[in-house]
């Protein structure tokens, strides 16, 4: 949550002179986080406030007029169509180089010489909406320039300087911990501390009850006393409703808050200045005279200002007078007992709301105000008093009127603040420096704690406004070392015995693999954990694990599978990319007895074209080069599944493990996914895998004596399956060593129905050299057997 | 015989120098000394001779073929060399044309960033360890020192796991609902839970928050640090995060910790570390505001001393032991490092091939 805090308006209560950005910095250090700075004048530059010396008629337009403008040091003519315009006047003209909205909208450009119906203009005569101040001066109709009559400065002064707005602001962070900070004094009072400088509090003056002239009748009941802590309000008579001051404006602008007319404008300068809200009702629009703090009855209604109309429910706290609710409770005024320029009497409020009400209604009803956004972080119920008088005050002083009831106070209880020791060694401790427990202390003073020293305890008490931030001697602790200042603490590599604990080898095997994947091609892929309905269905599964509160209907369950999720990547890519290779190596999630189960996954797919099943061949050669680097024994076995394809897919078993599935997914469901290529497609269990990886490497020993290769042709069934044949021909004799299939063709010169297969053979014994003619035999050995087992009909 | 032989030596030192390539060598050498070669079917008729004739005859051909022999090695030397010398023009090839790359894959940034981060905290003794991305309430919030009610939960943004009625599930209302981890501070109490200490762990994982926007993915990955033993001190904090930050980013950065506010840790701070773009002056050389950073600082993560409940809630004596706690956004603590400005974080997780292949 962040809060703009003028630099001029907290000077008001502390004493600094650093510059604007010396101050951020060393207040940033120590917990007030000033996240930019924007210096406000700058918004302005190159316009100056001119005296309007004399009107003409432009030669070529009947609406613009030619105007004489003085500058002071200079007088420039120039080309203007306010409708208001009139000797005498002062006004802010923007000069070349200025940054102006035309006509009051868009984004702010840079004015530049201009020649208006042939006649140049030397600058620019501005309306409050050209220049950005339409929330500060009223404009009475789209070609009104801004009067700037009132202001007493000479011709040729800069406007940000003549209307005091050479200020810097502060845009600040501040945690949800601390509502303190969340205004000016809060501010004040931090930096104080921090910069070792005097904060001063704003003189508050008590309300005098005696010898009021006639006590108003108004009855306050506080119906939940546990959402409502507090409830202080009094009676205004006689105000004069009416627009802001200037000084009052202009520091509401600085917190970012529009002016709307003195009164409201003054609750809201209290609530930034003490960050207590406050609001005000209009005496005469409260039914029977009374205010009831109460939950909403069902279906009510209020109309909040701006004419949205919210239906409340029954949890939702109200103010409310005799018959309809005047406000939501901490968070918005109703429109109705809003006040307005016929506004004669108000009520006062300052109370302190439960934060977790506030908070759940203004997520409810999805309205939020700065009010709502103190009080949902916890106010303390000793803040009211202060912020009531100072706002009473200011009303009396700016828009008349006399207190004309006794203060109401409805309090529940009084907010205990507890006492915390702080053992200041163990303190030392943590800290890891050596401060002393009077500079302690001192810190802790300087923040508003009540202290006792006892030996090496010291005792302290919170202030209000901390009441529910400060619990533990933790919290003191944190206290005095962000004040001390996290910079002034020395740098130290822990001691201490490192964990006796072997790590966990799943990292390193992760590693592994990906890094396997990558070299053999494969881009990594993250996807997301989520998963459509559409796409579950697509792939024939079912959601299980569902979102209750999903981003969107794409989001909605968690993955149970990856390959989904890389089907969709196939689709966005292969318009780009006509072949491609990617895997996954992450968790799905799995419904289990207790919480779901994370299984990790190793998955992959190839696109393409595949006419031949070469994807296919391409998944399995993958699989079978990463089972064989990384030790795994295995076997391939026939697979069948919904998804994948009939004729390509194999699963890989350990034992009698089902451990993977590979080959191409189904052309119908690649057909849902979108997709056009075909797609090959590897799938691995890691945990099934992980407990078969074998680390360590075996050496076998390089043949001593020469082999002999031999190449053999033949042509077989179609449909003859290659394993069997490999098989047969390892089985003539035991020095074949090697087999390996370097061609399978169909077509010209083969006839319908069969194959050609060429195989190299190599033969090895690891007792001598072997000679021609003992590979000659086992050839025709093999010949033989090719022929009786397979009807192979030798090609050589 | 012997003319003839001297013919043929004659000839054939003729024919040698019309041997303008290897290849006419070859036929060369065929033509002589082939099967039906010249000299070949000359020396057949040296048995008709008599014995005396034949033995001269027969030096005499040893040695014109040796002559011519030697002959033919000196003129294949001559016309390798001529070739040799050639091989600029003849073996000519059009070097721009592109290469044959490998095809080589990539890892993706989020994998590579967290190679990099875990090695830098192994050093430090930090084991890397998993815990569940779908997680019981009570290790994501309420073990953490965050009640239901708290409004610091809010800032979280949790997905909830739809649990279906009368399907109960055991534990359930003992640990709450399942979220999906918010963050990897999850993993803090379960740690504590294993019952082993010292700790010095690390968790680095996916998690997720209800956001998506140009700079939030609803998945991103997190990292954790976990230390706990006797006496540990904001000052060793400082000593770790100090140590990553100038093995990650360079010697030249420099880090701070601003106070700052989290439930599990107390006191909380914010690490930031100084901006590569401005030099940590938050303005750039033209004297314009640097866009990247925050007044020089750019936020790197959370960071804490560990809260004296959540020590409790994982069976720790605060009084015994304490520790400090930190973690950050892997995907943006990389970005900041590279300098790297991706416009939409989301595609990190769009998996684009163009996008994938430049890393």
């Amino acid at each position: 949550m962040n809060i703009f805090v003028s630099y001029n308006w907290l000077k008001e209560y502390l004493k600094t002179d650093l510059a604007p950005e010396d101050f951020a910095s060393r207040i940033s250090l120590c917990g007030v986080g000033v996240e930019r700075i924007y210096p406000q004048g700058e918004q302005w530059e190159n316009i100056v406030i001119g005296k309007i010396l004399e009107i003409k008629k432009h030669p070529n337009a009947d609406k613009l007029k030619l105007v004489l403008i003085d500058l002071g040091n200079k007088k420039v003519e120039v080309v203007c169509g306010g409708s208001n315009l009139r000797e005498g006047m002062n006004v802010a003209v923007a000069l070349e180089g200025a940054k102006v909205r035309w006509h009051g909208e868009g984004e702010f450009v840079e004015l530049k010489p201009a020649e208006i119906r042939g006649v140049k203009s030397e600058g620019m005569i501005c309306a409050a909406s050209e220049i950005g101040l339409e929330w500060q001066f009223e404009q009475k109709d789209s070609h009104g320039i801004l009067d700037l009559s009132d202001i007493n400065v000479k011709p040729g002064t800069f406007l940000a300087l003549a209307l005091n707005l050479n200020d810097n602001i502060f845009d600040i962070e501040v945690t949800t911990n601390r509502p303190d900070e969340l205004s000016i004094l809060g501010v004040a009072r931090e930096a104080g501390t921090i910069l070792k400088k005097p904060f001063v509090l704003p003189q508050i003056k008590k309300i005098k009850t005696i010898g009021l002239p006639k006590p108003y009748s108004i009855k306050i009941e506080n119906k939940e006393p546990e959402l409502c802590q507090r409830y202080q309000a009094v009676v205004i008579e006689g105000v004069k409703v009416e627009d802001s001051p200037w000084w009052l404006k202009r520091k509401l602008m600085t917190a970012g808050t529009r002016s709307i007319n003195n009164i409201v404008d003054i609750t809201n300068l209290v609530l930034w200045e003490m960050g207590q809200p406050l609001h005000a009702f209009d005496y005469d629009k409260l039914s029977d005279k009374k205010i009831i703090i109460r939950k909403a009855k069902k279906g009510e209604k209020i109309k909040v200002f701006d004419g949205v109309e919210y239906k409340l429910g029954e949890k939702n706290l109200v103010i409310a007078d005799g018959k309809n609710p005047s406000a939501i409770a901490g968070i918005m005024g109703g429109e109705t007992s809003g006040i307005n320029e016929r506004t004669k009497t108000i009520v006062l409020e300052a109370a302190t709301f439960d934060p977790v009400s506030v908070r759940k209604t203004s997520r409810e009803l999805g309205l939020r105000s700065e009010s709502s956004n103190l009080f949902e972080k916890g106010l303390s119920s000793e803040a009211t008093t202060d912020a009531l008088y100072r706002a009473a005050e200011l009303i009396q002083e700016i828009a008349g009127g006399k207190i004309v009831s006794k203060v109401f106070d409805l309090r529940n209880k009084k907010s205990a603040v507890k006492e915390i020791v702080l053992d200041t060694d163990r303190a030392r401790k943590i800290i890891g420096a050596d401060i002393k427990t009077v500079e302690m202390a001192d810190i802790l003073r300087r923040l508003g704690f009540l202290i006792k020293i006892e030996g090496k305890n010291i005792k302290a008490k919170a202030p209000y406004w901390r009441e529910h931030d400060i619990e533990i001697a933790e919290d003191l602790i944190e206290e005095i070392a962000r004040i001390y200042g996290y910079h002034n603490l020395p740098s130290i590599i822990p001691k201490g015995a490192v964990p006796d604990e072997v790590p966990d080898a799943t990292f390193d095997w992760e590693k592994k693999i990906k890094q396997f994947a990558v070299s053999a091609g494969f881009c990594e892929a993250v996807t997301y954990s989520f998963i459509s309905k559409k796409m579950l269905e697509d792939y024939n599964k079912k959601g299980e694990i569902k979102l209750a509160n999903p981003l969107s209907e794409d989001l909605e369950y968690m993955r149970p599978t990856l390959l989904p999720g890389l089907l969709q990547i196939a689709r966005e890519n292969e318009n780009n990319f006509s072949e491609g290779k990617i895997f996954e190596l992450g968790r799905v999630y799995l419904p289990d007895k207790d919480l779901p189960k994370e299984e990790l996954r190793f998955s992959g797919i190839i696109w393409g074209k595949s006419p031949n099943g070469e994807l296919f061949y391409k998944a399995k050669g993958f699989v079978k080069e990463f089972l064989d680097r990384f030790g795994v024994d295995y076997v391939f076995e026939d697979h069948k599944n919904v998804n994948y394809h009939p004729a390509r897919a194999i699963k890989v078993m350990i034992g009698k493990e089902h451990v993977a599935c590979l080959g191409e997914i189904h052309p119908v469901v690649v057909r849902k996914f979108g997709v056009e290529s075909q797609v090959g497609f590897f799938n691995f269990v890691f945990e099934k895998l992980s407990p078969h990886f074998k680390s360590h490497k075996t050496f076998i020993s390089l043949p001593a004596y020469p082999g002999i290769k031999r190449d053999i042709a033949f042509i077989v069934d179609q449909k003859q399956e290659y394993e069997e044949i490999e098989k047969e021909v390892y089985s003539q004799d035991a020095l074949v060593r090697d087999v390996e299939v370097f061609d399978v063709y169909e077509g010209k010169g083969v006839p319908a129905g069969k194959k050609s297969l060429a195989l190299h053979i190599s033969f090895y014994s690891s007792h001598k050299t072997l000679e021609a003619k003992e590979a000659e035999d086992i050839i025709k050995k093999i010949v033989k057997a090719l022929k009786e087992k397979f009807k192979a009909e030798i090609r050589m | 015989m012997k003319d003839k032989l001297k013919q043929l030596k004659k000839s054939a030192l003729v024919d040698l120098e019309k041997a303008k390539n290897i290849e006419s060598l070859q036929d060369f050498e065929v033509r002589y000394f082939g099967r039906k070669g010249i000299y070949t079917l000359l020396v057949k008729d040296l048995p008709k001779l008599s014995v005396e004739d034949r033995k001269e005859m027969g030096r005499a051909a040893n040695e014109i073929k040796t002559e011519i022999q030697e002959a033919i090695k000196t003129r294949q030397t001559e016309l390798q060399a001529e070739r040799l010398g050639n091989i600029a023009k003849e073996e000519w090839i059009d070097k721009t044309l592109p290469g044959l790359c490998p095809e080589v894959g990539h890892l993706h940034i989020t994998s590579q960033a967290i190679e990099e981060i875990a090695s830098i905290f192994t050093r430090l003794g930090f084991v890397r360890r998993k815990y569940p991305e779908i997680e019981w309430d009570w290790y994501a919030f309420e073990s953490l020192n965050m009640p239901a009610s708290h409004p610091a939960r809010d800032e979280w943004e949790t997905f909830f796991i739809d649990l279906p009625e009368g399907k109960p599930r055991q534990g359930r209302g003992e640990k709450g609902k399942i979220v999906l981890t918010p963050h990897t501070s999850s993993g803090q109490v379960r740690e504590m839970e294993r019952g082993k200490l010292p700790i010095r762990m690390m968790n680095i994982s996916k998690t997720y928050r209800r956001q998506s926007d140009v700079s939030h993915t609803p998945m991103f990955h997190q990292f954790e640090g976990l230390f706990i033993d006797e006496d540990v001190s904001i000052a060793s904090l400082k000593g770790v995060l100090d140590y990553f930050a100038r093995s990650f980013f360079g010697e030249g950065r420099r880090t701070r910790l601003r106070p700052f506010h989290f439930r599990f840790t107390e006191p909380s701070f914010e690490i930031d570390i100084s901006c590569d773009v401005c030099g940590g002056t938050g303005k750039l050389e033209d004297g314009s505001k640097c866009r990247l950073c925050k007044e020089g600082w750019l936020e790197l993560g959370g960071a804490g001393m560990i809260h004296p409940n959540v020590l409790k809630a994982g069976g720790i004596d605060p009084k015994k032991y304490n520790g400090f706690a930190f973690g950050w956004g892997v995907e943006r603590t990389f970005m900041m490092k590279e300098g790297m400005k991706i416009d939409d974080i989301r595609l990190l997780y769009k998996n684009d091939l163009r996008f994938l292949e430049q890393f």
